[in-house]
């Protein structure tokens, strides 16, 4: 696909939805091993191909969330729940999940500074 | 020297072959004596994974070659015709025509390196369809929670499975084609030219 090129730009418009399309699939095979960096790496890719596909944009804020960058993931959902296209519960349940890993992570990470000064 | 590379890379196509099942190679025999398409099969050695019976056994080829060997055999083409034609392209500059063409231009989308292949629209929807296959194929493994072999056919699909040169192999020389472009376009110009020049003779589609 990185050697194909249309003669139109429909037909490129075309390659390019397909790449991005198996981008986005990379990203999610990615995610379910968790390579949440690999995730972002691709899909990022795939973004700069199709700038600003809701369900891109959401797929990379999860793999965000699995890096632990809440901050990231919020920006992408944010620019998602900008173009009222998806589902409002869908970008809820994005939200959710953001709030509950940040929370988890901060829990996490409060343990370890109790630990480390208990001692 | 020249001499010397030839005569290796010929029996080590030979081993291939030998190597490959027995209905890739009585698929493939009759051809074998033609230096042209001798030259176009051995370009199946070089598949990505090694897969020469998938190309040997693949319908298609075959029937491209069916097509190619009866027009050679009755003479609307000769292997001399053949030659020239191919060697005086590459005089002028290879100067591929057909329906697909490579040009060594800016990266599409900025992505991996190669050369490019601008391919028109017609000739555009048979590969598109393939490539979706390999998806619905990725999107199958995915699904049964085997992902890797799920993200190696992702990744055959963002290659789109061709004109990957195999690490043992110069550039320059033979590569296999997905399907869709072996009637096409090919790395090797000297390949590509033979098809380009096939594919003015309209025997091939």
């Amino acid at each position: 696909m990185n050697l194909v090129q249309g003669t139109n730009s429909g037909d490129q418009r075309e390659i390019d939805k397909n790449k991005t399309a198996t981008l986005m699939n990379i990203g999610a095979v990615h995610m379910a091993v968790h390579d949440f960096g690999a995730a972002i790496g691709t899909l990022t890719e795939a973004n700069e191909l199709m700038p600003n596909h809701p369900k891109l944009l959401i797929r990379r804020a999860r793999a965000f969330i699995g890096r632990g960058e809440f901050q990231k993931a919020r920006a992408d959902v944010d620019l998602v729940e900008s173009f009222e296209y998806l589902d409002p519960r869908e970008i809820s349940a994005v939200q959710n999940e953001i709030n509950k890993a940040e929370h988890a992570a901060f829990r996490a990470e409060r343990a370890i500074a109790k630990a480390a000064f208990s001692g | 020297m020249e001499r010397g590379a030839e005569e290796s890379g010929a029996r080590e196509f030979r081993e291939r072959v030998l190597a490959s099942g027995a209905e890739a190679q009585r698929n493939v025999a009759p051809y074998l004596e033609i230096p042209v398409l001798r030259r176009i099969i051995k370009t199946f050695t070089n598949d990505t994974r090694g897969d020469f019976e998938k190309w040997a056994c693949n319908p298609l080829v075959l029937e491209m070659l069916k097509r190619a060997k009866s027009a050679l055999d009755e003479g609307r083409l000769t292997e001399q015709e053949a030659e020239t034609v191919m060697i005086g392209s590459l005089l002028d500059g290879g100067k591929a025509s057909g329906s697909g063409n490579s040009s060594g231009g800016s990266k599409p989308g900025g992505n991996s390196g190669g050369k490019k292949v601008r391919v028109e629209t017609n000739n555009l929807v048979s590969a598109l369809n393939e490539h979706v296959q390999l998806r619905m194929r990725g999107n199958s493994l995915y699904e049964q929670r085997r992902f890797p072999e799920s993200l190696r056919t992702y990744t055959e699909g963002t290659n789109w499975g061709f004109l990957q040169p195999s690490s043992n192999v110069p550039k320059s020389r033979h590569t296999v084609l997905s399907l869709s472009w072996l009637l096409f376009v090919h790395t090797s110009r000297y390949t590509r030219l033979t098809l380009s020049f096939l594919h003015r003779k309209r025997f091939l589609l």
